[in-house]
């Protein structure tokens, strides 16, 4: 299974009103694969309890301490 | 001059706000048009703001260090009732409904606004194109590029025709351009500065900051906008301590980690030798070099890439349905493959973020106190070699010229652009310094003490 410009095309028709012409999806595909491998391989260090918001939190429980 | 000596001398009456203000729009008028950094220039009313500060200084009111201080700023900040292109047709005639909370802040500041600058459309852009408005140049050779996106403030700050300006970055769009043109740029972390009635790029990336010719002119500005906005939740609560203050300080006992990461070497030799003269110069003020291994950049720019083109496609999915003959070939390009990344993926993304900047900060900044690195590895390039002329040429391009910034983004950490020299075509160079989460005022005062004992911010660009 892999990402196909029709994938692209009938995603971008159907999912999100758009069209688009063979050449740039075939672009898009390219680009896509890229990121949806990359999202994989990076979520599979996720954990149960991670959350988005806690990023907020933990750039502040990190931050630096005041200087002298 | 610099923000901080005009400053004095407005708060001496050495000279006036209309002085100076009419000085910035005669400047303005005069060499403006061979670097393109305004897209509107406000002067009627520059100059009754200017004639009010004036008033109000000579009755004791001084507000402080930005009273009567004239500024220009990216024209995405929003103003009841005036228009924000963001750089595009789409935007040439809306007129917005807000004001955005670092306006009402510099207002409150005394600062007199006198203009709208320059940037690539929609905040796309890390070259200063703009096929809208007309490509933004560099001061320094105008054959080249500004940087971008907030290339009309790098430019206007760099070319002498604003004292210091606000822009955004969302992936390098301070620190590219202010690079680029040889000025301070500073993106700060993410929460400190207010972005409500801010045009937005990417929600979980963007951040405000400012541009100028100095550190302390940074700091100055950083001061009059930085801290909490209950208009805007995810600004800090904590008070954001004093800047100016911080800067004086050596370096003696800091730690300044430079990245050992093949990545990092892949710099033009041009630049690389700017880069290793700006370090021993750190080191000769006092501050400890060592090597440092970051976490692997390229992960966290991917993950960048993935948040930023799902929110901008999000952000943009409306206009892009009904009017995308109006958008620059460029711009929808970037963040057309947000359409298509599955939800889960971009949660995904962000729920990761926690975990990898806890490990940045345990691996990088447990040992170092900030980090020296490239902002650009390659000369400032032309307008013409970085014209996109086909859809498939846009990512290789981006990742070229944003490879040392826009992971920075994803972990929401501050960075400061410092100018450190020239490269032999004339063009600026600059160093990157990364810091901790709200270590601003520790970037700062590095930048500063670099700034006693070098003259590069000092140059001026000739006039064309």
């Amino acid at each position: 299974m892999t990402i196909t410009t029709d994938l692209i095309l009938s995603e971008a028709l159907e999912l999100q009103r758009l069209t688009l012409d063979p050449r740039r999806a075939a672009e898009l595909a390219e680009e896509v694969r890229a990121l949806v491998d990359n999202a994989l391989r990076a979520g599979e260090g996720a954990e149960f309890d991670d959350e988005p918001d806690r990023f907020l939190y933990v750039l502040l429980a990190l931050r630096d301490e005041p200087l002298r | 001059m610099t923000l901080s000596a005009l400053s004095e001398t407005l708060r001496r009456r050495e000279i006036s706000s209309v002085e100076a203000t009419a000085a910035c729009l005669e400047a303005i008028a005069r060499h403006d048009g061979a670097i393109n950094s305004f897209v509107s220039v406000e002067s009627d009313d520059a100059l009754a703001c200017a004639t009010r500060c004036d008033q109000d200084i000579a009755a004791g009111r001084w507000r402080g260090p930005l009273h009567g201080v004239p500024l220009a700023h990216k024209d995405m900040f929003y103003r009841a009732g005036k228009v924000s292109s963001c750089g595009s047709a789409l935007c040439r005639d809306r007129v917005a409904t807000t004001t955005a909370t670092v306006h009402d802040r510099l207002r409150a500041a005394g600062a007199v606004h006198v203009g709208n600058l320059n940037m690539s459309e929609f905040a796309a852009g890390p070259t200063g194109h703009n096929s809208h408005f007309g490509h933004c140049r560099n001061p320094w050779n105008p054959a080249h590029v500004s940087g971008g996106s907030s290339s009309g403030s790098a430019a206007a700050v760099a070319g002498r025709l604003t004292f210091a300006s606000l822009g955004s970055d969302t992936g390098g769009s301070i620190r590219l351009p202010a690079a680029m043109c040889g000025v301070v740029g500073l993106k700060p972390t993410y929460g400190l500065i207010s972005r409500f009635g801010v045009m937005p790029r990417s929600w979980s990336l963007d951040v405000v900051g400012p541009l100028a010719r100095t550190a302390e002119d940074s700091a100055l500005l950083l001061q009059a906008v930085a801290g909490h906005d209950p208009k805007d939740g995810t600004t800090a609560a904590h008070p954001p301590p004093d800047y100016c203050a911080a800067l004086r300080g050596d370096l003696r006992g800091l730690h300044i980690g430079i990245p050992t990461n093949a990545t990092f070497g892949e710099v033009d030799p041009d630049v690389r030798s700017q880069l290793e003269v700006s370090v021993r110069a750190l080191e000769n003020l006092g501050a400890r070099i060592e090597p440092v291994r970051l976490p692997d950049p390229h992960v966290i720019y991917a993950l960048t890439n993935l948040v930023n083109k799902a929110e901008a496609a999000t952000i943009h999915a409306r206009w892009v349905r009904t009017r995308r003959d109006e958008y620059s070939l460029s711009t929808v390009n970037r963040f057309e493959a947000g359409f298509h990344i599955p939800a889960t993926h971009y949660l995904d993304a962000l729920r990761l973020r926690a975990r990898l900047l806890t490990d940045f900060i345990t691996r990088v900044f447990n040992n170092v106190d900030a980090v020296h690195l490239p902002v650009i590895g390659i000369p400032v390039p032309t307008i013409e070699e970085t014209e996109i002329r086909s859809t498939a040429a846009v990512p290789e391009l981006m990742e070229r010229i944003t490879r040392y910034t826009r992971w920075v983004n994803y972990l929401g950490l501050p960075a400061l652009s410092v100018p450190c020299g020239f490269t032999p075509s004339g063009l600026p160079a600059a160093f990157q310094l990364l810091g901790r989460p709200f270590s601003e005022a520790r970037l700062l005062r590095i930048a500063h003490a670099y700034q006693q004992v070098t003259d590069w911010h000092r140059r001026e660009p000739p006039r064309h």
